[in-house]
Parts: C-alpha cells; structure tokens; sequence
C-alpha cells in the first residue's frame, strides 16, 4: 500500500534504477576527481571532440537523406541540398565547420597530451587507441571530400589517392584498393561514401568506447611536473563541478559554429569530369597541408632513391614512432624525456611552420 | 661505470647539437634546385592535360605558324596558344554559393541567431550560479 502511496516520479525513479543502477552511475562520476591545476583546460577538449561528432553524426543523417552516391548524381544532390532543401545549404555548412572544429580539436587535444606527457604509464594504451581516433578522424575528413564529387575534390582525391603508390610492395595495393580500380572513378565515390558512412563511423565508435573505458579505468592524469615535485594536486568531482564547466565550453562552441555556418557557408565548385584536366595550384584541406608540404619540398631524388618514397617512408617512420611513444618515452621526468620533449617541441613547429609556409604559397 | 657515464653524456651532447641544428634542415630545401616530386607530379599531369584537350578537342588549340621572311618551311616557329577563356577556366572557381531564397528565410535565421546567443548567455550565467554552488558546496564538505 505505501509503495502505491508514493509520489509517481519516485516510483519511476525506482522503475528507472532497478534497470539501469543509474544510481551507482552516478555514484562513480561523483567519485571521480578531476585536477584543477594550469593544464585544466587542456580536459575541456576531450569533451569538445564528442560535441563536434554528435553534430557530425546528426548534420550526415540528413545529409544522407537527399545525398546520391554516383557519380551521376552526386553534384546534383549536393546542390539540389543546397538550393532545394529547406535550411539545406546550412546543414552541410555546419557538417562542414563542425567537422573543422572536430579535426582542430583533435589536433589540440593529442599535442597537449602529448607535451604534459599524459601517456605515460599505465596510460599507454589509451594513447595508442587515440592515435587510431586521430588517424580515423583524418580518413573521415579525406573521405569526405570527395562526395560534394566537384572538380577540386576530384582532383585532391587524385593526388590524395596517388601517394601510397610509392610506399614499396602494399602502395599499389593501397592505392587501388582506395580507388576501387586504376583512376579514380564511380566506385571510389562508392567506396569513399561507404567508408565515410559505414567503416569509419564504426571504428570510430569502437575505439571511442575503448578510450572512455581506459580513461574511466585509469582516471585523469595529474601534471607530471605535479608528480616529480610532490605537490598536492587540488581536485574537484567530475559531477557536478567538471561536468558544469564542460557545459560552458559546449555552448560557446555550438554557438560559434552555427554562427561560422551561416556567415561563411560552405560553397560548391564546378561539376567534376574525369577526364578533365586537373586544376592549378590544387591544395588539400588546411589539415593534410604540412604532409603536402613536406612533399612538394623534397627532392625528386635523393641518391639512389626516388624523394618522394624518401617521404613517404619519413612520414610513416615518424606515424609509428608517434604511436609507440610512451613505450619509447618511458622515463618521461629523465634526461631521455626531457630530449623527446624538445624533439616534440620542433616537430609541432615544423608541422606548423610548413602549414603555414603552404598557405601563404 | 664511468666510461659507460662519460658515453651517455658524449651522446646527449651530439643529440643536443642535432636538436640544435635540426630546425634549420628545412633551409636546405629553400635553395632553387631540381625540380621536386610534386612540381614533376603536376608538370606530368599538365602535360597529359595538353594531350587530352588536343584529343578530344575540346578546346580549340591556335597552332599559330608565325611566317617571317627569315625563315624557311623548315625553321618556322610553331606557337601554341590557348584561347582566352580557357586560361580563365585554369583557375577552379566557385560556381554555386548558398544564399537566403529570400528576405522573410533571412530574417528568420539571423532572428534565429539572436534567439540562440540570447539562449546561450542566459544559460551562460545559470552554468556559472551553478558552478559557484558546487564549489560553496564542495568548501563546505556537502
């Protein structure tokens, strides 16, 4: 009888707990604690990144609705989007800026990482499943590119698709294997806007579930400098203090790139041709143009060997180097660390300067 | 033990030397040279590009034979000129930007965009009350 005579929403509250144990949830993210130090906002960009790919994944379903992966039809519905559907044109300007901010994001989010050393153990296989989320979100913005299927993404795609080549023995496999054949054509549309849609969605939300759980599992890393000198780390819950200020940043960002969406929409090219000729001075997007870049500048050869293998070959070394790196960096407060930090250090001005150098090219 | 010592160190210095000399490797590269891999990457498709316009014809390519008295059938200068409008269509432009379909759409937007940050700056300061609460809370051992 008292169980009836209770008020309605704590007998949902009740129904609600005994499927879900939201109870012990919350009883968890009260107990996690979160540093509040310098570095504090550097957390925020995690929770940023999530913002990005929930307008990412709901911007691409109505997208997906009116968008016709052949190469017949893609321009036209691309436009058609963008003419046609109502408030279309600022759906895919945001899918666009959204997309910006998400790649941005990441960027920030794996250098701070990387400079605080938040790798080091026992995170280092969330740092490694964030590598991938890098890599993944990368293919998303290559992938990506193609589909509006307008000449400058025609032709980035060409050159894009035409550098695995070089890489010996699997680089003409790759190279075709993107293509769908020996030209870029029909079914790369087809495959990029699988891969767009499909594979990557489903990798990504794979290691995303894998890096929260090991974030959960090892908690937020405290500032090394915090660790060698022994200072007290003042520390605030995740719920409701960390949680409250996320919010703040989540709101300006959803405001900025809605604003950036509807006062720089994203615009359309010319109809791509196949057989047409490939435009002048044709650039990536601004996140791929330090690679770029670092090709354009090397040698056509280099002694015996071909410069852009030599590249190639760099990149990669320097990728996979990239990802062991708390198993290389595993004295971060040494003298061993303190020499990766400075090489960290000229290689983010590198990438940086050689981004820059190709803007202004 | 200390020769093991005195290597360390000798490595650390040329690793150090290295990290003060690598950031000006790139100066190397500014240098006219040889042309680059992607520079003969882009001269090659350029070429094919010539190939296939004067294949296809689609563009009408001038082969203007300059006659001049000096010269005989043998040493006449062929030039290949391209038309005017096809040097402008070199350069890949915009064709379709999004635009308001008209004033009342444009007004609801920007009204739209009021009415967000409005939102956003109220809710702004709620998220601020809040936090001092947390942390009045949080001071007090709540």
């Amino acid at each position: 009888m008292k169980e009836i005579l209770k008020k309605p929403e704590e007998n949902s509250g009740r129904w609600w707990e005994e499927r879900l144990g939201w109870r012990a949830i919350m009883k968890f993210l009260r107990e996690k604690k979160v540093p509040q130090t310098e570095h504090t906002p550097w957390l925020y960009t995690g929770s940023l990144i999530l913002l990005f790919l929930i307008i990412q994944v709901i911007t691409g379903i109505v997208l997906a609705l009116y968008y016709k992966p052949t190469i017949a039809e893609a321009y036209a519905s691309v436009r058609r989007i963008m003419s046609e559907v109502p408030f279309g044109w600022i759906i895919r300007s945001l899918h666009f800026w959204s997309a910006t901010g998400m790649i941005a994001t990441v960027f920030v989010h794996m250098i701070s990482i990387w400079l605080l050393k938040s790798y080091r153990s026992p995170r280092e296989l969330t740092w490694m499943t964030g590598v991938f989320l890098l890599v993944i979100t990368l293919g998303f913005g290559f992938t990506g590119y193609l589909l509006p299927w307008d000449s400058l993404s025609l032709a980035a795609t060409k050159v894009g698709t035409d550098i695995p080549r070089v890489i010996p023995l699997i680089g003409q496999w790759i190279s075709q294997f993107l293509r769908g054949g020996e030209d870029v054509g029909a079914d790369t549309l087809t495959r990029f806007y699988l891969f767009h849609i499909c594979v990557l969605p489903l990798f990504i939300f794979l290691f995303i579930a894998v890096h929260l759980f090991l974030i959960q599992k090892h908690g937020i890393s405290f500032p090394l400098k915090y660790e060698i000198k022994g200072i007290k780390v003042n520390v605030i819950p995740f719920w409701p203090d960390f949680v409250l200020r996320e919010c703040r940043i989540w709101l300006i960002a959803l405001g900025g790139v809605i604003t950036l969406a509807i006062f720089w929409p994203r615009s359309l090219g010319q109809p791509a041709e196949i057989l047409a000729p490939t435009p002048p001075g044709i650039k990536p997007e601004w996140y791929f143009l330090f690679l770029f870049q670092t090709l354009k500048i090397f040698p056509a050869q280099i002694l015996f060997l071909k410069g852009e293998s030599v590249a190639i070959s760099l990149i990669l070394l320097v990728l996979g180097l990239f990802f062991f790196l708390p198993f290389i960096d595993n004295k971060p407060a040494g003298k061993k660390g303190k020499v990766i930090s400075i090489i960290s250090l000229i290689l983010i001005i590198y990438a940086l300067a050689m981004t820059f150098w190709s803007l202004a090219e | 033990m200390t020769w093991v010592k005195k290597k360390r160190k000798k490595v650390l210095n040329l690793l150090l030397k290295a990290l003060v000399w690598l950031p000006l490797f790139p100066l190397i590269f500014v240098f006219p040279q040889k042309l680059s891999s992607m520079e003969l990457y882009f001269e090659k498709k350029f070429e094919l590009n010539v190939l296939f316009r004067m294949v296809h014809n689609q563009e009408k390519v001038k082969l203007n034979v300059e006659n001049r008295e000096d010269q005989n059938d043998e040493t006449r200068e062929l030039k290949m000129v391209w038309p005017e409008e096809s040097q402008e269509e070199a350069q890949p432009e915009i064709i379709f930007r999004p635009k308001f379909k008209n004033i009342k759409e444009e007004i609801g937007v920007y009204v739209f965009l009021g009415w967000l940050w409005l939102i956003i700056a109220v809710l702004l300061y709620v998220l601020n009350q809040q936090i001092k609460e947390a942390d009045r809370r949080r001071h007090l051992g709540l």
